[in-house]
Parts: C-alpha cells; sequence; structure tokens
C-alpha cells in the first residue's frame, strides 16, 4: 500500500488542472480587483486622510486589501466544482474508496489556497502597476502568509461546506451574495477603521477578514505587525471549517 | 462474500422500497438481478454496498457486519448506473486518482491500468480528455475505474446499458471471465437472454420482493427453455416491462407512486 501523499498530490493535480485547461474563471477573478483599484483607488485618493491610513495614499492602502478581498470572491466559490462532482456522481466514486473524506477534501483545499495565493499576489503586482507604493517586509511575512493561507482554507472550506449541504449550483449563488459583501464591508480590507463609524468599528474589529488584513498591510506596507496572538482567529476557523466540511462530504455518500 | 437477511428499507417520503429481501452472492458466482424499473435493483445494491442504511435486516460482506462503506471499499466494487466521470481530464488521470485513492502503490497501479484499458479496449483513447470519449468510452471507464483494485465482490448496476451489442458482449464475458478467476458478482440487468448466457444464479426482484430465484437453467427448464418466459411466470408483469415501458400490471401503482428507482 502507497503513501497517501500520492492520492492527495493526485488531487492537489486535479483541481490545478481544471482551472488552467478552463482559465476563463481565473482570468475574469482579476478583473473585479483591477475596476476597484483604477476606479475607487484613485476616487477616494481625494477623500481619505493620509494620518488615517498611516501616511499612505489610498491606492496603496487599498491595495492589499483587494488582494484579500481576491481571496475572498475566490474561495466562497470552492465549493462550485464540488457540486459539479456531486452532481456527476464522481464525488462518490471518489469517496468508495480506502481514501478519508478529509483526505479527499484536503488535496482540493490545498489547491484552492495555493491558487488564492498566486492570485493575490497577482493583485498587489497589479496594484504596483497601477502606482500602489508596496514594499516586501520579510520579518511580516511569515505570520502574513500563515494568516492569509489560513483564512482561505477556512472561507473555502465554508464554500464546501454549503455545497456538500445544498448540493445544488444555485445554493451556491445565494450563498456567495449572502456572505462576500457584508463580510467585506465590515472589515479593514478596503477602509481604516478610523475612518469607521463607532458601531462599524467594532465590529470590523471582530471579523476574521480584519485580522488577516492587519497581518498582510504589515507584509507589504510595513504597518505595525500586530500581536502574533490575534493569528488563532484565522488558523481555528480553519480548523473547524475543514473538519466540518469533511463531515459534511462524507455524508454525500450516504445520502438517500 | 454477499449476505443479504431479512433487508428492508424505505424511501425518505415513506413509500417501500425492498420488503424482507434474502439473497447471497458466493466467491466465484455471476448473480443477474432482474426486475422492472422501480423494482428496488439500484437501493439493493446500494444497501449491499453499505452506501445505505436498510430499515431492518442485515448485510453481511465477507461473513461479517461493516461499519460504514469505506471500511470495506478496498475489497468491493460499487459501481452505479450513471458513468461516473470528470470530462475535464483524460482516462488515465481518473484511473491514476482511483489507484491511489485505493492505495495502490504505483508499480500494482500501473499494471493493473494497462491490464484494464487493454481489457475494457480503452488503451487508444487513455490519454484523451473524456469530454471526447463515446457513451460506451465512458461506460468502460466506469466500470474501469470499478474495478482498479482488483475487488472480491463486484456489484454492478446495469453495466451494459448504452453499449453497442458487441460492447454488450464484451462486458459480459469480461465479467463472466471475473466469475471464473473467484470473484463474487452481482449484476443488475434487464438483459434476461444475456442473463441465461452468463449467470450462474438469477433473482427476480418485484416490488421490492425476491419472486423468483434459481439457477438459470432451471427457472428456463420448468417455464419452457426459456429465463424470458419465466420472469412473467413468476412477477406476474409482462416481460416487455424489462425493456422500459410503462408497467402492465395495476397492482404496481402503488409502489410506482414513490421515487422511481431500480
Amino acid at each position: 500500500m502507497a503513501d497517501r501523499s500520492v492520492a492527495l498530490w493526485l488531487l492537489f493535480r486535479r483541481s490545478w488542472l481544471k482551472v488552467l485547461r478552463r482559465p476563463v474563471t481565473l482570468t475574469f477573478s482579476f478583473a473585479q480587483p483591477l475596476v476597484w483599484m483604477a476606479f475607487f483607488g484613485f476616487l477616494f485618493q481625494r477623500f481619505t486622510d493620509p494620518r488615517a491610513l498611516g501616511g499612505q495614499d489610498y491606492l496603496s492602502f487599498v491595495a492589499p486589501g483587494v488582494s484579500l478581498m481576491t481571496v475572498l470572491l475566490g474561495a466562497s466559490q470552492a465549493g462550485v466544482p464540488l457540486v459539479r462532482d456531486d452532481q456527476a456522481g464522481y464525488l462518490q466514486r471518489m469517496l468508495y474508496s480506502a481514501s478519508s473524506p478529509a483526505l479527499i477534501l484536503g488535496g482540493k483545499l490545498l489547491a484552492d489556497a495555493s491558487r488564492l495565493l498566486l492570485q493575490s499576489l497577482v493583485v498587489l503586482l497589479l496594484g504596483a502597476l497601477l502606482g500602489a507604493t508596496l514594499g516586501l517586509h520579510p520579518t511580516a511575512l511569515p505570520l502574513a502568509l500563515v494568516a492569509l493561507l489560513a483564512f482561505a482554507v477556512a472561507s473555502s472550506s465554508l464554500s464546501c461546506l454549503v455545497a456538500a449541504l445544498a448540493r445544488e449550483p444555485e445554493s451556491m449563488g445565494t450563498y456567495v451574495h449572502l456572505v462576500n459583501m457584508p463580510l467585506l464591508f465590515t472589515s479593514t480590507a478596503l477602509v481604516p477603521q478610523r475612518h469607521m463609524p463607532q458601531w462599524l468599528a467594532s465590529i470590523a474589529a471582530l471579523n476574521p477578514l480584519s485580522v488577516v488584513a492587519e497581518y498582510w498591510r504589515a507584509a507589504w506596507l510595513g504597518d505595525p505587525a500586530p500581536a502574533a496572538s490575534t493569528l488563532w482567529i484565522p488558523v481555528t476557523l480553519a480548523m473547524i471549517g475543514f473538519a466540518t466540511a469533511s463531515w459534511a462530504v462524507s455524508r454525500t455518500l450516504e445520502r438517500p | 462474500m454477499l449476505g443479504l437477511r431479512e433487508l428492508r428499507y424505505r424511501y425518505p417520503g415513506g413509500s417501500r422500497a425492498l420488503d424482507g429481501v434474502e439473497l447471497e452472492v458466493r466467491g466465484g458466482q455471476l448473480c443477474a438481478l432482474v426486475g422492472a424499473n422501480g423494482s428496488g435493483k439500484s437501493t439493493l445494491l446500494r444497501l449491499a454496498a453499505l452506501t445505505l442504511r436498510p430499515a431492518s435486516g442485515e448485510v453481511q460482506l465477507f461473513g461479517r457486519t461493516w461499519s460504514s462503506a469505506r471500511a470495506v471499499a478496498s475489497r468491493v466494487a460499487w459501481i452505479g448506473q450513471r458513468a461516473a466521470l470528470d470530462p475535464t481530464m483524460t482516462g488515465t488521470e481518473h484511473l491514476r486518482l482511483q489507484a491511489a485513492l485505493m492505495g495502490l502503490d504505483r508499480r500494482t497501479s500501473a499494471a493493473r491500468i494497462a491490464a484494464l484499458a487493454d481489457g475494457l479496449r480503452l488503451a487508444d483513447a487513455a490519454d484523451r480528455f473524456v469530454s471526447t470519449y463515446s457513451g460506451g468510452m465512458r461506460r468502460r471507464l466506469h466500470l474501469a475505474l470499478g474495478l482498479v483494485h482488483d475487488p472480491e465482490l463486484l456489484l454492478l448496476d446495469e453495466p451494459t446499458a448504452g453499449l453497442d451489442p458487441d460492447g454488450q458482449a464484451a462486458v459480459w464475458r469480461f465479467l463472466a471471465e471475473r466469475a471464473a478467476g473467484g470473484c463474487g458478482l452481482l449484476v443488475v440487468t434487464h438483459d434476461l437472454p444475456r442473463a441465461q448466457a452468463h449467470a450462474d444464479h438469477v433473482v427476480f426482484l418485484e416490488a421490492g420482493r425476491v419472486a423468483g430465484a434459481g439457477a438459470p437453467s432451471r427457472l428456463a427448464a420448468e417455464h419452457g427453455g426459456e429465463l424470458l418466459a419465466a420472469y412473467p411466470a413468476l412477477t406476474g408483469r409482462d416481460a416487455r416491462d424489462l425493456l422500459g415501458r410503462q408497467p402492465s400490471r395495476d397492482a404496481g401503482a402503488g409502489r410506482r407512486r414513490g421515487r422511481a428507482r431500480g
């Protein structure tokens, strides 16, 4: 019997190949961030107080946030291929095997997280091309990567959980609209906390996307790095999300 | 290998699917499960594969009960009616992934994939995307995926549906070879002539109950030499019901209000 790493690698590879063989979705995933930075980045430049942005211009401030937005939007779609596999019966084919549902989901989520990381870096590059002043701060990067990858796994897991429970693409559309916008606009990804009304600032402080945004900005803008103690939030969400999504995926095999 | 004892199952809506089914499949035996649409064949197969839990009764695999499908999946092939494939993958990618999920090492995996691709006439198309496959090729790849781990027991739901006559004959020969090699097979089929030619045992399922069972030669001898004549005599149905037309018996109306399966 072979090591399970071969299966994990093939599942990882399968998810990547599916994206590369149909690159339209990947290509269009850069359109929204680009539009956001090109229009809102320059528009809000006039209305934002650089002192509230740590002395940066708004485009530089928002570029890391928009790259996180790309992660959020991409992760929320992670359940769509799972619904397709389920409807084709292929998910059941994979599950009726000696491998655990956690392994089958794990290979896919690793591919999703690595793709989302790459997408976020491309968006940062696009931001830099538009004029954002970004610089890598290596000391802050490791924690920022952990935060971003954990958030990507948590969000993708949630999407897969919804997919495995709902089992239809229409529900995925509803989920995407229901979760993304409130999560994005109650975070500090696009707006600094000091520009928010108090009630919104209180919500933003609890929003996991805000936590990740702080780490991500520390890595790319040199903002003061948040204490490592808040890292447990995205990491815990990733673990809970993965466990519950694995449970939901395993149930699809035995459902009437 | 497979023993079903007093098996009962109800669909989620409450209608009865199986009612006290008893069935046995031994190693080296090809058992054909025959019945009209809605008679409960696919449900029975899923219960045998442990992907459904019975309302009552027992499913024994290899002489014992099991807690989950995954616990026994490395010894069983459950091959459903639909060709469950990913059109964006090639045939080889499907087979490699399934072999890895079954825990086969690289060498064993490569040998099995080559043998199955040859045996099921897929070798020339193995590196093509499944989206370019014909219906028959998809069915054969679907079958190959279920067999890649060399299972001892095969549970197959209409494995020849959608195949041309040559393809059907090839698959039946392939299954008979598996039985000759010691595998146990439970094959859902509507094809009585093929069942008579290849099966060691035939079970007629009607309205969730076993309406008749035995060696095809014996059942045929008792009904004028043809298994096709035994089916209506034992089930009270017209043999043409097996071809998918509307069932002919009014008595079946009640059970057909439930979800159409099998």
